[in-house]
């Protein structure tokens, strides 16, 4: 099968290497374009049995992206030799290999744009279609077939996908197929082109199609499957000069699958933001509601692929070590939740504002379960088989699944010290989250304090201090990091994360990490030392372990 | 001009120690040296004559005691064998991080692992995948396709049952109590010629009804989150003939006759297990030593006392 993948890229990489000598003498009038980025991550592996760091056979392990893309005016196409020899620590080892699983053309003539190969693509928010690469987090669930784009007017975008998803070397059994249409009234209606009404609005429609296969229930009967699984999704934008509203409201028709134990119940999700902003003050409302929204175009499959959509988070994305430590992850089959951010700027030259000004973010999320009741009296909720479940639309579940409250207050004392100091409250259900059944919630306490000191103009000290503070799960941590950056070209950073507060004394391990960069234009290389804890991922009852590591990594990044 | 060159010679630096630092010094003994197995003691006996071929599906089930979602995957694989009875072998196989033993925690005491299942397991990257999944005839392992969630066994089960056999193997066990001595003898009967393959031919002990903990997030199969007395099934103890099994044809052969093997075992101490011979069961199945496809599989009770 890998071959299959080989061959058309290879006849493409042709194509693409000798299309610029060959079209030279119209390159400047065609203003042709080769451009790329490459990515290597090697990681060495020493064995640490303490921390759980296991003999790693092959000693070194690389990934590595390299894309290439050609422009000649309206035409462009694309390809990426990925090679995962053998796949870094953490990364499905189904990756395994080298070739070319991405490539595409694409011209754009008159009212029409054709992508052929593979596409990366977004209908709205993404709840019923969204196919799109993070190679970072081995994700890429790219639909290999065809887009088809048509403006017939200004201000209105109909879209059409149809082919099949990625997996791994391979592609997954699914067909897709969908449409979306997009209005935008401001650029449709001339006498609104410059009001301060905006309004966009549009739909889309997705359905796949899987062959039948045999699949039981807990009583040994034989489901009777739907092969076509279709959604819908409708959408508005709008603002009025500081204000915003954005509203989605996706449904897909039953969709029995693993993810879901097979039930029949339609799925439902719903994303609301409203937001208002002004010179130094802004606030955003988000409230989010997913009902068997899982949507793989494979019925059987478990794992982080093949997904049609795309699940919105709506919880802040913390960055600071310890505050990323207990992240949420989406529940796209039951969740509930709301996300409010206020940011605020303390005009400069008043007490709390000082000579520079202070900016304050407070942020809040609050994710809990939907509500989920019998169909009735003698099927147990969720059996398959079965509808599953009734849930009502606004009813918020009982079951706690996160909580972030966290204020962030960033003030400048002079021209060369800087302070952010970070303070997080967190409930995070790791029963739910993690699929460790019988686990309590692990409440945690997080402050961090991050200080930058510039010395000279490109020389410049940076400090970390955090400290997570927890009854559950592994106790209390510390970490601590400095950062030292001669820019643009240099930067070390040494840092040690101390699990101090382990129930267990012999499991009060140091995760020390050490790194040096040094960056020319657009390259860059970097070389680390450190341990990583390890950690079990679990997604649609799946578990698995990400091994602890210690070793070194070196990172190459370029691009022309 | 200067930071190019520095660039290059960082990047060779660190390829150059990254390459150097991985290697392997192997100290003497160089060679495995092979034990002879001594078939005169298991003498084969007649196999009854087959009318009647076909195929039997292979089911492994990748577990561990440490996994709260495998208990009702057990489930599952307990189903199918019902429902096909002697056309499907299951094996439990208990490997990975899962499967993991401790000391200090009471509920992972029991060592479940074996050789040949923890080599499977990483060969097929079952519980680098997750647990709990599993292979139908290992299908589809070129194509990185093998690794099979629960809910999809069924239909792989149904699939390769249906398929006409390439081969049929026959399984006999002779299991002598006093001397604790175990004979298995297998006949591989080639229903169509065979040939461009290497075939080989594992042989492996399976046991039910062990008793020990096992975590569990399902209440309909037992208590959440510990079933301390956890009845274990299928539960694979070991290979007889290592993690590849014995090679049966080459690929520059053509099957011919049926190839007889006989293997003996003894079961006390087998894999450094304590063992109930009345839970035991002996399975086999033959495989494509390049695409690793089961065409055939084969089990059997080891003693009915």
């Amino acid at each position: 099968m890998k071959t299959r993948f080989l061959t058309i890229p290879f006849l493409l990489a042709g194509v693409l290497f000798l299309a610029p000598a060959l079209l030279f003498a119209q390159s400047n009038s065609l203003g042709s374009q080769v451009n790329g980025n490459f990515q290597m991550d090697a990681q060495y592996y020493k064995v640490d049995s303490a921390i759980g760091a296991f003999p790693v056979p092959e000693k070194m392990m690389m990934n590595s992206w390299t894309n290439i893309t050609y422009t000649a005016g309206s035409f462009n196409a694309g390809l990426r030799y990925e090679t995962y020899l053998n796949p870094v620590n953490g990364y499905d080892p189904r990756y395994k290999g080298a070739g070319i699983p991405y490539w595409y053309v694409d011209y754009k003539t008159g009212q029409f744009q054709v992508t052929a190969g593979h596409i990366y693509e977004q209908f709205g928010s993404g709840m019923i279609f969204r196919t799109y690469e993070e190679h970072n987090l081995g994700y890429d669930n790219s639909l290999n077939g065809i887009r088809l784009k048509f403006n017939p007017v200004k201000g209105i975008e109909l879209k059409g996908i149809y082919g099949t998803q990625r997996y791994f070397w391979d592609k997954g059994p699914g067909i897709v197929r969908g449409g979306d249409a997009d209005v935008n009234l401001n650029d449709l209606v001339p006498s609104l082109e410059n009001s301060k009404f905006r309004f966009q609005f549009g739909g889309s429609f997705v359905s796949k199609y899987q062959a039948n296969e045999e699949i039981y229930n807990a009583d040994q009967e034989k489901l009777i499957l739907p092969l076509n699984v279709a959604s819908g999704a409708g959408r508005i934008n709008m603002s009025y000069g500081n204000f915003g509203l954005n509203a989605e409201y996706a449904q897909k028709i039953n969709d029995p699958n693993a993810m879901n134990n097979f039930i029949y119940k339609k799925g439902e999700s719903l994303l609301l933001t409203a937001s208002y902003s002004q010179k130094g003050f802004g606030i955003i409302v988000q409230a989010k509601r997913l009902d068997n929204m899982n949507y793989k175009s494979k019925r059987t499959e478990t794992g982080n692929v093949l997904d049609m959509n795309y699940l919105p988070a709506i919880t802040k994305q913390q960055t600071y070590t310890l505050a990323a430590f207990y992240p949420y992850a989406t529940q796209p089959n039951n969740e509930m939740g709301l996300e409010a951010q206020l940011n605020y700027k303390i005009k400069k030259n008043t007490i709390l504002g000082g000579q520079y000004g202070t900016d304050v973010a407070v942020n809040f999320s609050a994710i809990n379960s939907i509500v989920k009741n019998q169909v009735d009296d003698s099927t147990a909720i969720g059996e398959s088989g079965t509808l599953g479940y009734t849930s009502p639309f606004f009813k918020v579940g009982d079951v706690k699944y996160f909580r972030d409250f966290n204020i962030e207050i960033g003030h400048k004392f002079s021209h060369n010290f800087k302070l952010l100091l970070t303070y997080m409250y967190e409930d995070y259900n790791i029963e739910v989250i993690e699929g460790h059944p019988g686990e309590p919630v692990i409440h945690a306490d997080i402050i961090v304090a991050d200080m930058t000191y510039k010395i000279t103009p490109t020389k410049a000290l940076r400090l970390e201090a955090q400290t997570l503070m927890t009854k559950e799960d592994d106790g209390d941590w510390l970490l601590g990091l400095l950062e030292y950056t001669v820019a643009p070209k240099w930067f070390v950073s040494v840092a040690d994360g101390w699990n101090y507060g382990n129930d267990d004394a012999d499991r009060r391990f140091h995760y020390p990490l050490v790194a040096v960069a040094y960056n020319n234009e657009a390259n860059r290389i970097q070389v680390s030392y450190g341990k990583q804890r390890e950690g079990i991922v679990c997604v649609g009852g799946v578990c698995r372990n990400v091994p602890a590591s210690n070793g070194f990594t070196l990172t190459v990044t370029t691009s022309f | 001009m200067r930071t190019s060159y520095f660039i290059k010679s960082a990047l060779l630096a660190a390829a150059v120690v990254f390459v150097i630092a991985s290697c392997d010094k192997v100290t003497e003994p160089y060679v495995v040296h092979n034990q002879p197995v001594d078939t005169s003691a298991c003498p084969a006996p007649q196999f009854p004559a087959v009318t009647v071929h076909f195929k039997r599906a292979l089911l492994e089930d990748y577990t561990g005691h440490d996994c709260p979602n495998c208990p009702r995957a057990g489930l599952i694989a307990s189903d199918l064998k019902e429902q096909y009875k002697d056309t499907l072998v299951v094996m439990a196989v208990h490997a990975g991080f899962f499967a993991r033993t401790s000391t200090s925690n009471p509920l992972l005491a029991y060592d479940f692992r074996t050789t040949a299942g923890t080599d499977w397991d990483a060969f097929f990257k079952i519980s680098a995948v997750g647990n709990p999944n599993g292979m139908v005839n290992r299908i589809g392992y070129p194509n990185d396709q093998q690794v099979l969630s629960p809910s999809a066994w069924a239909n792989a089960v149904k699939t390769t049952i249906a398929q006409a056999p390439l081969m049929d193997l026959q399984l006999i066990t002779e299991y002598n109590a006093a001397d604790d001595k175990l004979c298995i003898h297998t006949k591989t009967s080639f229903i169509h010629p065979v040939m461009g393959r290497s075939l080989n031919l594992t042989v492996a002990i399976i046991e039910d009804s062990i008793v020990a903990p096992q975590k569990n997030s399902d209440p309909l199969v037992g208590a959440v989150p510990n079933i301390n007395s956890y009845l274990h099934m299928h539960v694979l103890r070991g290979t007889v003939n290592g993690t590849n099994g014995t090679t049966i044809l080459l690929k520059e052969n053509t099957s011919g006759t049926p190839i007889v093997k006989s293997y003996p075992v003894h079961l006390t101490g087998f894999n450094l297990n304590t063992m109930v011979p009345k839970n035991c069961h002996v399975i086999a199945f033959v495989y494509d030593a390049d695409t690793k496809e089961v065409f055939q599989a084969a089990e059997a009770k080891v003693s009915k006392y």
